[in-house]
Parts: structure tokens; C-alpha cells; sequence
């Protein structure tokens, strides 16, 4: 798809051309026949870099290959390659110009950031041959950018005019929060969370102790499905022999920010997903436990997202891969949408969960219990947000959990 | 070879070459020298070993200055001179930009530089190498330009091979995001060797080649305004012989053999201006040499008339008369040459007559340039030039210089007076007879074997006079030799005798292309003149009726004792190529240098005008014999009436579709044109042609929608929206529809981009449809 073309005069063009008319004023004033041709010698380039940018630029095509994802602050490598589709003429000194743009700020009605624009230079592609170049760097912010179009241009041969014209289809990639380091403080709550339940006793069974039945799970086997209970309940209800040996984890995030947020805040913001990606990554990796994930996507990119959604399921690399992209166009807003994605979340967890919520909102959001005791009466539920464990990453107390890498 | 060492070098040839050229005009080898040796060393002290680096703040800003005023100086220049003195400037001004540390902005800088010299170059007389090597400085400059622009694109993208990543991961982990900056940085494709590999050079080769048929084009097509075009100028003069104060015999031996161009001689008739055919030896006369003494000639005064006049228009003859017209070159000393006698046809403002030595100046200021002049002469007669030149004094008034007699005796030419004695004894003349005394003389010098015209230098014995060294023992010289012998023999026998310098051409210094003599340094010359009373004076030789009074005053009467056909160049085996040379210097000279209104009216114009009109002609004439109302008729007799008119139309049908064709084809290509300058693309009438619209239909398409043509974009939604509500019971899809056909609108009719988020709405809309689709086939299916 080719659009927008443009064809300027570049400096060194209008220095040329002032030159060239001198020459020309002083051959046609003065009757200077060796100047005449001295200015038709000049004139000849002027013309032929006007006719050569527009032949230069012609039957090229563009195509990128992106990585399937990368993290923010990661190593990005995106190769280019240009194919000149014309038989006979090569193209010299064309100029790749990628435009590459975080589309999560600007629907989150922050201040627009500027697009970056790595250039890719092709020096020489033969006719009916490919050359590739490629552009890297870092991106340092999650979310969803959208690469492209790219701007082909040239001056070629003389420099004196630049044509450029806008190429190639655009594609997007997401970026995916950057991951740091836990703390040894949270693997000791982790611990300790873990231990405090442990002492509860479960009743011996033939293929291990029977704890409950829960809801139907991809990967389930047939055998544990509970028929009379699955009859009664409407769907499909699984037993549970044996409890896991770690905790379910439900991470929820109350992504506050003010209208105007200032950079700490913007930063607070930040290091709260960074901590998310970060425990649901190491959930996953050692595995054997759910993990769920919940928080407000009212201005998040997500399209096939309900406003308050909560994700997750037996920790594998697919669930964490999903829970990621949802972290990375994790948007913080200055509404308060916490009580819907609690119940969200609770409506999924098991009692037995561990909640953890981790709010950039500088009020006391600590006293759970009492904030929903009228949504949610039910005794489980009120010993569930009585051990929630709450941290307020507005004053810091992130920094006991999790540091950068 | 890396792409800036070929810059470099490219630059130093491109440099080098804009100073040969100004050189060439400037008639100097000094700067040119001084600037390729600059250039030379530049690349191995400045670029290569980096041994020699000056520091270029000040000389950029000199640079600049140079630039404007040299620039300024093409509309304001009133000598040639001045711009000289500017162009010496700006190759000092290159020299210290070759010794600097060299940047995308230096090598521009020298090209300027460069340009500027050779801008000041064609200001001066130039010649056919001129020509060759300005097309040979301009691929030099295609290329320097062309690699500029790699070196500099290449500079900037080269950096980034350096910096692996520029920002550092230590930064990268300083803050998880909003702090820090992303960066990308690109890459070249491909190492750049390709790139200005051979095919670069050929296919700027292609463009000098397009560039020069360009340049020609315009050099021609361009009316002149202006009656005359530049002439050009010499910064350095050519030196001449025979005009200074004393001229030592032997010195016009130094320049005999120099191509050196002097001046071009045309004849005219007066009626017409067109060329009057003339044969033979033409003379063409400088000075007048008339008092010797020992190998050396002063330019002693021939007539006792004083002072100097300006030539005025004076009456001339009734018949005879043909215009000599010159063109001569810049010279070192004032004096200007005629076929003699002259007549002042107008009044000349800028020529002198010096009447005391009887010869024609120009006024110094016009001495460095080169000058035009037209006189009249009634010396041709029947084609051929007369030796008789009327004596312009009376008899009283030729000084007795031109009469002293050499003496016999110690001191004197006793060898000479002798040998002219026994000469004058052995023709048994008589005295009464001096023109066929003056031609014996002039035969047994020229004819008898005695003496070998030589253009080599001879040992002449000290001791005695040179003329009597060249008459007894070194019988080699030439043409002085054998002039001052003839000269001071005439005298001996009583005949005034005087030695006249000029130059005498024949049919080979012919230039059939621009209808004139071309004289050259080579044609240098020096002849006798003998005086010869009225009554002495052959009948047959007069000419010019009686408006030069030979009665009265006499004659002179022209003797060439020189050998003849030694004159003049000798052949060898480069003859052909100087031949070849001459003809391209003679095309060069009248159809570029000189190529002014009349003759670009006559080379140019009228030949392609006759030609047009001759093929219009033919056309006419074509046409008419095969549509002539006759034959016409002729054919449609033989039809019936209905037919007639079927054929009638017919054609009248034929030629409203080729009318319409045309003024379609007129308006397709006028909006092509305009939307080519524009850069637009233009809207396809009966295509669509926005991706996301093609899409759109597409998929409603698959679900059996199909937009019919009278329907447009926005029913189209409307409708295609409501059935598959309808269908599927989702109240959505009419404003996803809608949505999409919106965007359409904009980007169609409103010239708009879509933005992120109507891009976004619009992807989401296409994928909500099509997801749809999908569920409705599932449906289908089941």
C-alpha cells in the first residue's frame, strides 16, 4: 500500500539552485555563451535528481519482521527488507524511516509520546533483489505499539531533492512489563502464608485427601468430575483429593492515578505492574498452583476484555503469557473501580486463595473487610479479605517485596 | 576502495580540474600547479596520514565571504580582471580547506569553491579543450556529488555500527519505564561497497550523458537577445613580435612555430555582407620597420608626418572596395593588422592612426581584449591581393631612413652592397627599371638555392654584422634574414626599401566553417616594401581608380624574398589530428564562443524552420492529393446516394469520437500531471481503493451482501447492517457498519488519514463482522 508521497528540496538543493540561477542570470545578462553552458551543465543534474528520486523510490517493497513479543527493556531487533521489484534500474541510498508508536498512552488520555523513528539505511538493492537492514534498541515502556508505516526516502544521486513516500502495512507488538526481583521478604510471607494454612487437617482418602469440589478445568480428568454435584450445580464440578501443595495467588491491582499524575506517580504505577508480572512469572515457573490476576481494564487496549475480568488459571506458560499482554496494556485511570474487580476476583478464587492487592492509591485501602462487608456478608468471604495482604505502593512499601533487576 | 578515500580523491581530481580550467583562461600554469600539488598532498598528509590538519573556523568564515562577493561579482563585473583576482582567492581558500579535518560540509564546501572557479573561467577567451574538459569537470562534479551524499548518509548510519546499544542497560534497570527514553537505532543494510561499486559510475555516466544532450539543447534553443555574444577576455596577453622598440633580428624565429590564434580575417562584400572569395597569399601588415643597424631594427619613423588621428570615415573608391573584417585576439602591444591600403568605412571609435609610422592602434584599455574592426581595402583584384600598395605620403615626406644606403666600406655591409651590386650587374637592368631590379633581387634571394629558409638558430659570427654573416657564411634563416637582405640591397641600389612586420596567411589557414582566415602565432611574417615613383608604378598593378592618387605620390610595391612553401606549418604524421583539431577548435569557436543572435538565427533556427516547413509541405501536399476534393469526389460518385451519406456519417461520426478521444485524453493526462506535481495520488473512479472498504465488503460479501452499484457506501452499511441484525440478533452490527463506512467517507471524500483510535475502532469493527460471519456459518453448518 503506497500513499502520501512528498518530494522536497532539500538545503543543499536550494543553495544549488541559487547557484544555478546566478549562473544563468549572469550568462543571459551578459551574454556569456560558456556560462550558458556551465549553467545547463547544472541545470542538468537539478532536473535528472528530480527524475531520479521518483525512479529510485518506485516498485520498491517493504517488509518487517518483528519478534512475537519482547519485554520492555529488553533487547528489540526488527529486520527490514527492501525488494526493488524493477527489472532494470537498482535503487541507491534509499532511507527506511520507522514509525513506532505507543498506542496505550494516547488512548489513556496521557500526554501523547513521540513517536520513535529508527532509520534503516539501504545503500544499494539491485533490481529485482532484496537487501535487509535491521534496526535495535530497547523499548522501555510496556504496551501495545504499532509499527508502521515506514516512510521510504531518498535524495539520491545528488542530494539536492528528497522524495519520500509512505510504505508497507502496520503491524503492532506488545511489549510486556518489565520483570524484576522478589525480595526475600516476600518469599518469607509467602512462606509464612503457606505454613499458617497447612495445619489444617484433611481427611484420608484412597487417592489422596479429599478437600472439595471446584469448578471444571481444561486438563481435568474425566474420572474427577463430581456427576451429582455437576447434575445439581447446573456445570461441571471436579473433585479435589488433594489440596496443592502451594497456595493459589490472586494478585489484584487498583492502578490508581490522578488526572495529572506526576512522574513518581506515573512511576509508582509502573513498578506495581513490574511487581504483578513479576510474582505471576515466578508462580508460573515453579508451577503447581492457580494464580489469577484482576484489576480494572476500563481504559486499558484490551478489546476483548470486560471492564473488570479476572484471568487466570493453573500456572503454565499460556496463562502467564495471556495474564502478561493484559498486564502490559494495564492503564491506570483516577477512578475507583476496585469493588467491581474485587468481586470479579472473588467470584473465580477459591477460599482457600491468597489475595494479594496492590494499590498506588494513596488512601488507606487496607481495612478490606469493612469496605465490602455489605457487598459480600458471607463469612468466607470475610475471612478471605480478612488475610488479604494489602500493599500500598503509593508510600513505598513495595520496595520490601521487590527491587529492579 | 572505502568511500571516503574515493571522495577524497574524487574531490582533489574535481579541484584540480576547476583550476586547470581557470588556468586555461587565465593563460597561467602557476595556480592550476599550485592547486594539484595542494590537492596531492592533502590526501596524503591531511587525509591519509593526518600528519597536517589546520584548524578551519576562520577560513569557513573567509570562505562564506569569498563566496557571495565572488558571486556578486557575476552581475557587477566590469573586467574580467577583477573576478580573476577573486578566483586567485578562492584557491587559497581551497588550498587551506584541503589541509582541514574534512567533514560532509567541507566537501561541499570545495565543490562551491571549485564551481566558483570555473563560473569565473568561462568569462575569458577559452577554447575547444575548454569545452572537452568542462564535460569531463562535470562527471568529475556528478560524481563528487553523488558520493558525497553515500559518504554522508553513510557517516551517519556508520556511527551507529560503533554503538552497539546507546543506551545502556544500566540505565535500563535504573527505573522500570516512565524516566527512561526508548531508543532504536538502525542500521545499514549492507556494507556500502556495492553502493559505489561500478554500476553507481555507470549510471552516472548515463546522466552526464543525458546532462550534456541537455545542456546542448538548451545552448542552442535559447534565443539570444544581445547582437553580439562575450568575447571573452585574456588575463595574460600574447606577446608579438616586431612591435617594440627594437627587434633583434632572430626573435621571430621563437614564435614561428607557436598555434597560438591571433586573429580571424573575414572579407565581406559591402552590398550583402557575404563572403568575398579571395585566393592566394594574403598579407596583412603591423608595423613598419625602417632603420637597421647591426641585426637590429628600430621602428624608426617612415613618413614625417607627426602625431596620430582617429580613423574617420573617409570617401571611398566607387569599385573595388570589399570589407575586411578582424577579430583579434587580446594582444601585449596596441598595434592592429590590415590587408593594406585600408579605408575607414565609418568612423572607429577606439582605433588611432599613428601617421609617423603609418600603422593602425587600438587604444590600450581595449588591448587585453578581444576586438573587432572593420576597414575596407581596394587590394584585391580579381581575387588575388596586389603587391602595389599606394604610398599614403608624399614623396617629400618619406623619411630618409628608408633611403639610407648601407655602407661599403668598415662598419658598414660591404659583402651585401657587394653581392647586390654583382646581382644588379648580372640582370643588366636599368636604373630606371627598380621594379624588375626589386624582383631580381627578391628572386636570387628566394629562387637561387643560395639560401635555406631555417627556423633554427644559427651561430652567427659576433664580429660582423648578422646580415653579412647570414649573406657570406651562414646562408640559414628566416624570413627577417631574408627580408633585411632584400631590404638593405634595395637600399644599396638607391630603391627605398622598407621591412614590414605582420602576417601572411594562404588557403590552408582557411576556416570554411566560420568563412574566415584563422591567423595563428605561426603565420608571423616579415616582407619588403619598395618605393616606386608614379611614373614607375605599373599600370596594371593599380587599383582603387583614382582615389589613391598614384600619380602623385607612387607606390610601394610588396617583395617576399623568403622561399616560398616554407612558410607556415610543415606537414608530419600529426598533421591529421591537428587538422581534426583545428576543424573541432573552428566549431567550438563560431558555433559556442560566438554563437550569437544572427548566427543562431541562421545555424540553428532558419534550418529547422526550413526543415519543418518543408515537411509541413510535404504533408499538405500528401494529404491534399489523397483528400482532394476531386478524388473525393471521384470515389463518391461512383456510390449510391444513400451510401454517400452513410459514409458522410460516418466519418463525421469518426471524427466526434477522435475530438472526444483527444480532449479525454487531454483532461486524463493534465490530472496525471497535476497529481504527479502534487503528489497525490487521485481518486479511481470506478475502483475503491482503501483497504479497510475492500475488506469490509469482502467480508459481508462471504456472508452473501454484496453492495449493487446504485447503492452507495453509507446505504450500503445501513442496509448490510440491519439484515445481519436482523439475522443474528445482535443490535451492535449496524454501527459497526456504520462505523466502518464513516472511516471510508474520511479517508475517501475527506482526504483524511484515519488516526490510532479510528484505525483501531475500524479493526475492531472488521473483526467483530468477521468473527460474526464465522459463528453465523457455524450456525449454518450445525
Amino acid at each position: 500500500m503506497h500513499f502520501r508521497r512528498q518530494t522536497t528540496i532539500c538545503r543543499e538543493g536550494w543553495y544549488y539552485l541559487a547557484i544555478l540561477g546566478l549562473v544563468f542570470g549572469g550568462a543571459m545578462s551578459k551574454e556569456v555563451n560558456l556560462l550558458l553552458i556551465l549553467a545547463g551543465m547544472l541545470l542538468g543534474p537539478a532536473l535528472l535528481n528530480w527524475q531520479a528520486v521518483w525512479a529510485t523510490l518506485r516498485g520498491l517493497r517493504l517488509d518487517r519482521k518483528l519478534p512475537t513479543w519482547v519485554g520492555a527493556g529488553d533487547v528489540l531487533s526488527v529486520g527490514l527488507s527492501l525488494t526493488n521489484g524493477r527489472r532494470r534500474l537498482g535503487s541507491w541510498a534509499v532511507v527506511a524511516e520507522e514509525r513506532i508508536e505507543r498506542e496505550t498512552a494516547s488512548r489513556s488520555g496521557q500526554q501523547r509520546a513521540t513517536p520513535l523513528q529508527p532509520t534503516v539505511l539501504f545503500p544499494y538493492v539491485r533490481a529485482g533483489q532484496s537487501s535487509t537492514g535491521n534496526y535495535r534498541g530497547r523499548l522501555a515502556q510496556r504496551g501495545r505499539y504499532r509499527f508502521g508505516p515506514v516512510r521510504l526516502s531518498t535524495r539520491f544521486p545528488f542530494g539536492l531533492f528528497s522524495r519520500s513516500i509512505t510504505v508497507g502495512e502496520t503491524e503492532t507488538l506488545i511489549v510486556l512489563p518489565r520483570l524484576g526481583r522478589l525480595t526475600q521478604n516476600w518469599n518469607a510471607r509467602r512462606l509464612e502464608a503457606f505454613s499458617g494454612t497447612d495445619r489444617r487437617r484433611r481427611q484420608p482418602g484412597p487417592e489422596g485427601d479429599f478437600f472439595g469440589v471446584r469448578e471444571w478445568r481444561p486438563g481435568d480428568g474425566r474420572r474427577l468430575i463430581h456427576w451429582r454435584s455437576s447434575a445439581r450445580l447446573g456445570k461441571l464440578v471436579v473433585r479435589q483429593l488433594e489440596r496443592p501443595r502451594s497456595r493459589d495467588v490472586a494478585i489484584v491491582l487498583d492502578l490508581w492515578q490522578p488526572e495529572s499524575p506526576t512522574a513518581k506517580q506515573l512511576d509508582t504505577v509502573e513498578r506495581t505492574v513490574s511487581f504483578a508480572a513479576t510474582v505471576l512469572t515466578d508462580l508460573c515457573r515453579k508451577g503447581g498452583s492457580n494464580v489469577y490476576l484482576g484489576f480494572d481494564q476500563s481504559a486499558a487496549g484490551a478489546a476483548d476484555a470486560a471492564p473488570a475480568d479476572c484471568l487466570g488459571g493453573s500456572a503454565s506458560p499460556a496463562i502467564l503469557q495471556g495474564m502478561m499482554e493484559r498486564l502490559a496494556l494495564a492503564e491506570a485511570h483516577n477512578g475507583d473501580g476496585l469493588a467491581v474487580v474485587l468481586a470479579a476476583v472473588l467470584r473465580r478464587i477459591a477460599p482457600e486463595t491468597e489475595l494479594v492487592l496492590v494499590s498506588t492509591r494513596p488512601v488507606d485501602v487496607s481495612d478490606l473487610s469493612s469496605r465490602f462487608a455489605d457487598a459480600r456478608s458471607g463469612p468466607m468471604l470475610r475471612e478471605l479479605l480478612r488475610r488479604a495482604r494489602v500493599i500500598d505502593a503509593s508510600s513505598g512499601q513495595l520496595d520490601e517485596y521487590f527491587e529492579t533487576q | 576502495m572505502p568511500l571516503e578515500r574515493l571522495l577524497q580523491i574524487n574531490m582533489a581530481a574535481l579541484a584540480a580540474l576547476g583550476a586547470l580550467l581557470l588556468g586555461m583562461g587565465a593563460r597561467t600554469q602557476g595556480p592550476p600547479l599550485l592547486v594539484i600539488v595542494a590537492a596531492a598532498l592533502s590526501v596524503w598528509l591531511t587525509d591519509v596520514t593526518k600528519r597536517l590538519v589546520i584548524g578551519r573556523r576562520l577560513s569557513t568564515a573567509m570562505m562564506l565571504v569569498a563566496a557571495v562577493i565572488a558571486l556578486q561579482q557575476l552581475f557587477w563585473i566590469r573586467n574580467e580582471l577583477q573576478a580573476l583576482s577573486f578566483a586567485w582567492l578562492v584557491i587559497f581558500l581551497q588550498i587551506v580547506l584541503f589541509f582541514q579535518r574534512k567533514d560532509g560540509r567541507t566537501y561541499w564546501l570545495l565543490i562551491v569553491l571549485s564551481l566558483l572557479q570555473v563560473v569565473v573561467a568561462t568569462l575569458f577567451s577559452q577554447g575547444v579543450w575548454f569545452g572537452l574538459l568542462l564535460a569531463l569537470y562535470m562527471l568529475l562534479g556528478f560524481a563528487a556529488l553523488a558520493l558525497l551524499l553515500m559518504y554522508r548518509q553513510w557517516e551517519s548510519f556508520g556511527q551507529n555500527q560503533l554503538a552497539e546499544f546507546i543506551v545502556p542497560r544500566s540505565d535500563v534497570a535504573r527505573t522500570p519505564g516512565v524516566a527512561m527514553t526508548s531508543e532504536l537505532v538502525g542500521y545499514p543494510a549492507e556494507s556500502g561497497e556495492a553502493a559505489w561499486g561500478p554500476a553507481l559510475f555507470r549510471r552516472l555516466a548515463v546522466m552526464g550523458t543525458q546532462t550534456l544532450g541537455l545542456t546542448l539543447v538548451l545552448f542552442f534553443a535559447l534565443p539570444r537577445l544581445g547582437q553580439f555574444s562575450w568575447q571573452g577576455n585574456v588575463a595574460n596577453p600574447q606577446p608579438v613580435t616586431g612591435f617594440s622598440e627594437k627587434v633583434e633580428l632572430g626573435e621571430l624565429g621563437e614564435l614561428v612555430e607557436s598555434r597560438e590564434e591571433v586573429m580571424r580575417v573575414r572579407f565581406e562584400r559591402l552590398s550583402d555582407n557575404s563572403p568575398e572569395p579571395v585566393s592566394g597569399d594574403i598579407y596583412l601588415q603591423g608595423a613598419l620597420l625602417v632603420d637597421y643597424q647591426r641585426g637590429q631594427w628600430k621602428t624608426g619613423q617612415p613618413t614625417t608626418r607627426p602625431g596620430a588621428t582617429q580613423l574617420l570615415k573617409e570617401t571611398r573608391p566607387s569599385v573595388g572596395v570589399i570589407r575586411q573584417r578582424i577579430t583579434i585576439e587580446g594582444m601585449d602591444h596596441d598595434e592592429l593588422f590590415f590587408v593594406s591600403p585600408y579605408l575607414a568605412l565609418r568612423n572607429i571609435v577606439g582605433i588611432d592612426i599613428d601617421l609617423a609610422h603609418e600603422k593602425l592602434c587600438r587604444n590600450p584599455f581595449l588591448r587585453n581584449k578581444r576586438f573587432e574592426y572593420s576597414l575596407g581595402t581596394t587590394a584585391f583584384v580579381r581575387g588575388q591581393q596586389s603587391p602595389l600598395t599606394p604610398a599614403l605620403e608624399e614623396r617629400k615626406d618619406i623619411t630618409v631612413g628608408v633611403k639610407a644606403r648601407p655602407a661599403r666600406g668598415p662598419g658598414g655591409l660591404p659583402n651585401l652592397v657587394a653581392l647586390a651590386d654583382r646581382w644588379i650587374k648580372e640582370s643588366r637592368l636599368p636604373a630606371e627599371d627598380r621594379v624588375g631590379r626589386a624582383r631580381y633581387l627578391e628572386r636570387k634571394l628566394s629562387d637561387s638555392g643560395q639560401f635555406q629558409y631555417s627556423l633554427v638558430g644559427q651561430d652567427r659570427d659576433p664580429t660582423i654584422d648578422p646580415i653579412e654573416d647570414f649573406l657570406t657564411k651562414h646562408p640559414q634563416g628566416h624570413c627577417e634574414y631574408f627580408a633585411t637582405a632584400l631590404t638593405l640591397m634595395l637600399r644599396s641600389q638607391g630603391i627605398p626599401a622598407r621591412m614590414v612586420v605582420g602576417y601572411k596567411v594562404d588557403h590552408e589557414a582557411w576556416d570554411p566553417l566560420g568563412n574566415y582566415y584563422l591567423v595563428r602565432q605561426l603565420h608571423a611574417h616579415t616582407w619588403v616594401e619598395a618605393y616606386l615613383r608614379a611614373n614607375q608604378t605599373p599600370d596594371e598593378l593599380m587599383h582603387g581608380g583614382d582615389h589613391w592618387r598614384w600619380r602623385e605620390r607612387g607606390a610601394w610595391l610588396r617583395l617576399d624574398p623568403t622561399p616560398a612553401g616554407v612558410t607556415g606549418e610543415r606537414a608530419n604524421w600529426f598533421t591529421p589530428i591537428r587538422q581534426s583539431m583545428d576543424w573541432l577548435n573552428s566549431a567550438w569557436s563560431n558555433y559556442f564562443v560566438e554563437l550569437d543572435c544572427q548566427r543562431q538565427r541562421d545555424a540553428i533556427y532558419q534550418p529547422i524552420a526550413n526543415a519543418a516547413q518543408a515537411l509541413w509541405q510535404m504533408t499538405v501536399n500528401r494529404c491534399r492529393a489523397i483528400f482532394s476534393a476531386a478524388s473525393v469526389a471521384r470515389y463518391l460518385k461512383h456510390l449510391n446516394r444513400e451510401v454517400v451519406w452513410i459514409v458522410l456519417i460516418v466519418a463525421g461520426l469518426l471524427a466526434a469520437v477522435t475530438v472526444a478521444a483527444a480532449g479525454w485524453f487531454a483532461v486524463w493526462l493534465g490530472r496525471r500531471l497535476l497529481a504527479r506535481w502534487s503528489g497525490k495520488r487521485l481518486p479511481r473512479r470506478h475502483r475503491v481503493d482503501i483497504e479497510f472498504y475492500r475488506r469490509f465488503e469482502s467480508l459481508l460479501a462471504r456472508q452473501g451482501l454484496v453492495r449493487p452499484p446504485n447503492q452507495t457506501q453509507r446505504e450500503f452499511a445501513a442496509s448490510a447492517g440491519a439484515r445481519l441484525a436482523e439475522s443474528d440478533g445482535d443490535g451492535r452490527l449496524p454501527r459497526l457498519a456504520e462505523a466502518v463506512a464513516e472511516a471510508f467517507y474520511r479517508v475517501r471524500f475527506g482526504r483524511l488519514p484515519l488516526d490510532n483510535l479510528q484505525a483501531e475502532t475500524v479493526e475492531q469493527a472488521l473483526a467483530e463482522i468477521a468473527e460474526n460471519g464465522h459463528s453465523s456459518a457455524a450456525r449454518r453448518r450445525k
